[in-house]
Order: C-alpha cells, then structure tokens, then sequence
C-alpha cells in the first residue's frame, strides 16, 4: 500500500507540471537541498540562485525526508530539475531517472579526488557532480588522554582498553552514538579490517572475516563495559555532549570542527578508527552531496549549465560552502588545498587522515546490504548474539542482494 | 362526482404528484451531492482505490526504482518476502507484542472508564482529561518519552525516580531489551487508552440501569461478581470492536517505533520493514507485496476475531447474540 500511496502521489502530481520558461524567456528551474544544519546555508543557496544570471531558479529548501521526497518527484517526472543527493541509487540510474553528466564530469575528472568521483560513477557514466566530502572519525580531548595517562591507541584492541581506563565519574571514556555503536562499527569496522564491503568490481560482498567477527566481539565487550557515553540528548553528529566533556573521545564528522575549535581551542585531536586484526587499516568515513540533473527535466541543458557553473566553474562559490558554515572538503583537490581554513590545525589533521584512510563503499552498497549488515551488528552487540553466525548470514543477504543489483 | 385518479396515472399526465413518492432529484440537489461528495469520492479513488489496484500490480513485477514496471515475475516478490527472515521475525516479535498490548490497553482503558463512568461529580472534565493525549502528535509524543523522560542521562525523568527509589540510573533505555518495550508500551498507553476509554464509557452507558437495580434487589449490589454478571457481558460488543481496533492499531505500528528505536531489529514492527523495503531500498514490488500480506494478516485476524469473539454481531434486548442477517430474518 506504501508504495502505491507513491503512485497516487504521482498522479496528483502530474498536474503540477512546471513551466519550461519564465516570461523573461529564461529557461525556468527548480533546485532542491537538504536542510544543512549550518546556520546561513539556506540563505546562501537562496541567493545563489537569485542572483544566477542565465536561469530562473527556484531554490527548494527540504525540511524532513529529503531522500523521499526527490525519489517521489523524480518517479513523478514532474517538478523537479536540479537536486542534491548523497544516495545515488545505480537502480535509478538505469531506469533513467537521473541525466547522464558524464561530458560535465569527465573533462575534470582528474582534478577530483578519486574517492570523490566513486559515489557519482555507476555503468561507465558519471550522474552526478560531487560538491562537498564529509569526513568521519575520532576526535578526542588530549587534556584527558594526559590525565589518563594513555596514548592515541592504533589497534581496535587498544582504542578498548583506551576507552575504559578514560572512564571516570564524571565523563565516559567513548562516545559511538545513542545506539551504543551499532551504526558507527556496522559501517567502519569493516573497512578498517582492510577487507571493506565491497570487492572493487561491486560483484562479491568482502566484510565477512574473521578478523570482523574478532572486532566485534571484542565491541560487545566495549559495550558492556561501562565505557561508552549513551542516552545523550544529542547523537553523535552534534558535538554538544563532547564541548561538554562527557565523554574523552567521541566519533564526529569535520562538519563540526569549527563550533569544537570555538568552544575547546586546541584541547582537540583526531586520529582515524584503529586498525582491526592483523591486516587492518586506519579508516575514515567518507560521505558526500552531490549535485543532480533529473533525466525529466524540461530544460535540461540549462540545468547542466547551471550544474557545471556552480560546482564545477565557481571555485569562490565552493569554497564559501565548503567551509563558510561547517567545514567539509571541497573535492576538486586545488580548490581544497588552496582553502586556508583546511590547511592549518585539527582541520588539516583531519584532511590529511581522510587522504590517507578515507573509504566509500560507492553506490553498489544499498541500504537493504546497510541494514543487514546493521541489524547482524545490533544483535552482536545489544543481545549478545555470536559474531560469526551474524556475519555470516548479513553477508548472504548483502551478497544476493547485490547479485539481483548485477543480474 | 369526484373521480380519484391514481398518482401513477396524474404523473403520467405532468402534474404533480398528490402524495409522497421517491422524487427524482432536483438539479440543486444532485450539484450539492456531488460539490460535497464528490472531492471525497475523488481522494477515495486516487489514494485508496488506485493505490491498492496499483499494489496489486506492482507486486507481480521487478519494481525497482519504478512505478511502470515491464518485468513480469510472479510470484517471486512474495516468495522473497516470505522467506525473508526479517520480516518473519518482524511478524513474530509484533505476534507477540500484539498478545501483550491488547490485553494491557484494554485493562487500562477499561479501568479508566470505570472509574470515571463512575464519578459522582467532574466526569466530563475527566473525561476530557485522560482523551487529550489521542490528540497529540506520535512524533513529538515520542521525542518528549525520547529527550524527557527516558533519556539517559542522571537527569531524565526515568532516572530521577529511579535514584529517589535509590536504584542505578539506565542509559540503555532505548538500545536494551526489556528496557525499550518499557518506553514504547509507555508512550502508547499514554497516546491509546483514552481513545478506547471513551468507546468503552458509550458502552457502558448503553447498559440499562435496570439490570443493576433488579440485581440489587436480588442483593448484588456492588464488587466483582456484579461486574462479571452484568457489566462485562454487556459492554461484550464494544469490547470487541475495541479488541479488533487494538489488533489493527498493533500492526499498524510505526511512529513511536520508527522515532524511537528504528534501527534495533528485534523491535521493528512489520509496517516499518515495508516502509524501508519501499522507500530506503526503492523496492516497490517487494513493499507492495509486503503490504498485501499485512493486510491480509489484518483482515483474517479480523474474520477469525468475529468468529470466536463476536463482533459484527447484534444483542438481542434478552441479551441473546445472533449474526446480523440471522437477526433481520
């Protein structure tokens, strides 16, 4: 019934159909974001396109289910040209429902980071324009590693112990979440065995190791231990409970390095999620938005020269949001390494980790392979379950999943 | 002589008829009718009507991340569904939450209504007091149980009481078994009981005073037996309709768990899988197919219930059940 209650929408939206041209005979279009939770990004996206000279642009600013709403729209074929998305869907790909950018894409391919490039790139074709990298990792206070008397652990074995001996009465040694973890290490143990979740030609799924299993069940035991910071107002991606000393270490994303620096000065430094078992690797997470054209759109070549002159042309444009409101990294990488705000300090630190440890399983890995693998992680953790068996049968899922992705 | 003439035979003859008849509409009327039907009967169309016909469409064909699909495969969707193990365990766990849920919501209102069906005086305050939190928002229902009261922190509402009562704070209270079922049966007999206090009062104001008098004179006066001998058989019909209503409302949940612990597999309701199947993995043949097993779960628990606990049939004024059609003939 859900998702017929889209078809229906679909209907009515049918009759909603946006006009071509504008009566100053400029081509008419609409853009879609996200809302950032960086204050002044609204107004600037808003200003950005009222002031664009070669097209009417509407800027539509999306409270809520963002993903929802542009997939309705985008299965509508009506409403909708320019949008950001940070889950292109190879299913929609091949549907047609997002423009093919490749000419767009492909004559700056080498000036983007590669990892940049692998979330956009689905068949050979680029449906996307990468606008900005988000990084995630571990940042900690280096007051109260002192005080401890630890060291920045290397091993997943030694961030445990790390995290318990930082434990005191008044704060918790780690902070991985409201959800003691489970959505942190689903995502980030596996690439930090070395073994990621997804082979490089997207046909085998590869978390399933031993090493995994070991990871984990050393995690179950982190999550009983008492160490880890839960039931926080706030989740993990709002810096609040780490300014205010809840917890020595805490997993975050660069986005919120600015209100930390602010509110900690340099009582703040990072290091990537520890290798995990004998062949493993720091990892950093990393997410992106990228810029869409929708395949119906009614002026699609303006739309992709809208596309290109703002995320592609306007270096001045990507640097103001890539570091004017929360930080993130700008992907093309001369635009990056000539920002000044990501060149000194626990930014730096933080970009250089991601160029060294940075993983994006790309879009092959879908959220029905995310939720199998999330709930195996949930069961280890919350109810105890064996690390092995779990894997094991998220990895059957993910894999015949993936399989009917290929066919 | 004054001849009488048939109504029948004066309307063939254009004038009005001399007595009541079923009148075609006026023009007026049937503008009315529609003007105020007719956008009911167009939503009824779009968003039921062509939404399950679509359903039904979509779940025989590969539709991923489309409505129109062309892939033909049978019955596959279904199969993939039922012998996933998510959503087994999904339909088990809600089996279960159901079994318990009912019961106890039941208890509640019903004890809710007692009490103020039995009020001397302020019932229509009461009333409206314990039905306020029908009105209020699942949503911010749940942030409020969420941030409020069983937040982790020393300072949640929870753990105050916990410490007064001189026991360790929980930070788990969202991420552990039992403690979660705790907030979610909390929060739902928060939003539920007054709903079905007020279904359950009308049913007890249905009951003829008569029947408590003539057991008073027999010496009944109050307690329990006088409730089990004549109350509860009475409010029988309304208990049903308020049982089958809970059975519905229990797999149709979603918001409280999606808010609250969305992401804990042991605890997502079947509607959520559906949703994520539908909207995270853009799935829509398998959702659909998911959506019609629920609602054909609902509709046999919906049969099996009339059969053994009697809803959708009438009492007789001796208090003798019978199915309707059995009753009009």
């Amino acid at each position: 019934m859900a998702a017929a209650a889209i078809g229906a929408t679909m209907v009515a939206l049918v009759g909603c159909s946006s006009t071509a041209s504008t009566t100053d005979g400029k081509p008419a279009l609409t853009q879609f974001y996200h809302q950032y939770g960086e204050a002044g990004v609204e107004e600037a996206v808003k200003e950005y396109g009222a002031n664009y000279a070669d097209a009417s642009v509407t800027v539509e600013w999306v409270e809520g289910d963002y993903n929802q709403k542009i997939n309705a729209l985008l299965l509508a074929g009506q409403g909708i040209d320019v949008y950001e998305n940070n889950q292109i869907d190879v299913a929609s790909a091949r549907q047609g429902l997002y423009a093919d950018l490749t000419d767009i894409v492909e004559a700056v391919a080498d000036e983007m980071a590669p990892i940049s490039l692998k979330p956009v790139a689905i068949d050979g074709k680029y449906y996307g324009i990468p606008m900005i990298t988000d990084a995630q990792l571990f940042l900690y206070r280096p007051s109260m590693f002192e005080a401890a008397g630890v060291e920045v652990p290397t091993t997943w074995d030694e961030l445990v112990e790390v995290a318990k001996k930082l434990t005191t009465e008044d704060h918790k040694g780690l902070f991985l979440g409201n959800d003691g973890g489970v959505g942190v290490l689903a995502y980030n143990m596996p690439p930090a065995t070395g073994s990621g979740l997804l082979n490089e030609d997207n046909t085998e799924v590869t978390f399933n190791t031993p090493a995994l299993a070991e990871g984990m069940a050393t995690a179950a035991e982190l999550y009983n231990s008492g160490a880890l910071l839960m039931g926080a107002p706030t989740d993990w991606w709002d810096p609040t409970s780490f300014i205010a000393g809840d917890a020595a270490i805490t997993w975050q994303g660069l986005w919120a390095v600015p209100a930390i620096v602010d509110a900690l000065g340099d009582d703040v430094g990072a290091f990537a999620l520890p290798a995990v078992g004998s062949d493993g690797t720091g990892a950093v997470a990393v997410s992106q938005w990228n810029m869409q054209v929708a395949a119906s759109s009614a002026n699609i070549e303006a739309a992709k020269a809208l596309v290109k002159a703002q995320w592609i042309d306007d270096i001045e444009w990507q640097k103001t949001f890539n570091v004017g409101f929360g930080f993130h990294i700008p992907p093309i990488t001369a635009t990056a390494a000539s920002t000044p705000e990501l060149q000194d300090g626990i930014a730096k630190q933080i970009v250089d980790l991601t160029g060294q440890y940075g993983y994006s399983p790309g879009p092959f890995w879908t959220p029905g392979m995310g939720t199998a693998l999330t709930d195996a992680v949930s069961r280890i953790l919350l109810e105890g379950a064996d690390p092995a068996t779990e894997l094991s049968a998220a990895a059957d899922t993910a894999q015949s999943l993936l399989d009917e992705l290929n066919k | 002589m004054t001849i009488s003439v048939p109504a029948a035979q004066t309307s063939r003859l254009g004038r009005r008829p001399s007595h009541p008849r079923r009148p075609g509409r006026p023009r007026a009327t049937r503008v009315a009718f529609w003007g105020l039907v007719g956008p009911f009967f167009i939503g009824l169309l779009i968003f039921s009507v062509i939404a399950i016909v679509w359903s039904v469409y979509l779940s025989f064909f590969r539709a991923r991340a489309t409505l129109t699909p062309t892939e033909f495969v049978g019955l596959d969707n279904y199969v993939s569904l039922l012998t996933d193990a998510s959503f087994l365990s999904s339909l088990g766990t809600f089996g279960l939450f159901s079994l318990f849920i009912v019961p106890t919501t039941l208890f509640f209102s019903l004890a809710l209504a007692l009490l103020v069906h039995n009020l001397p005086v302020a019932q229509a305050f009461f009333r409206s007091v314990f039905f306020l939190p029908t009105a209020f928002s699942y949503v911010i229902a749940s942030l409020i149980w969420k941030l409020g009261i069983f937040n982790g922190s020393d300072a949640g509402v929870a753990n105050s009481l916990l410490g007064i009562l001189g026991l360790e704070p929980i930070s788990q209270w969202l991420t552990q078994s039992p403690y979660y079922w705790v907030v979610i049966v909390s929060v739902r007999l928060w939003l539920q009981s007054g709903f079905y206090m007020l279904l359950l009062i009308a049913g007890l104001q249905r009951i003829p005073n008569v029947l408590y008098e003539a057991a008073a004179i027999d010496g009944l006066e109050r307690g329990p037996r006088r409730f089990f001998s004549i109350t509860w058989p009475q409010l029988r019909p309304t208990v049903a309709a308020v049982v089958l209503l809970l059975m519905i409302a229990a797999f149709q949940a979603f918001d409280e768990f999606f808010n609250l612990v969305g992401k804990i597999p042991s605890a997502r309701p079947p509607l959520l899988y559906v949703y994520q199947v539908s909207f995270a993995q853009l799935d829509y043949g398998k959702g659909a197919a998911g959506a019609l097993v629920l609602t054909a779960i609902m509709v046999i628990v919906a049969l099996v219930q009339a059969r053994f606990f009697g809803f959708g049939t009438a009492e007789d004024p001796l208090g003798r059940r019978s199915r309707r059609r059995g009753a009009r003939a």
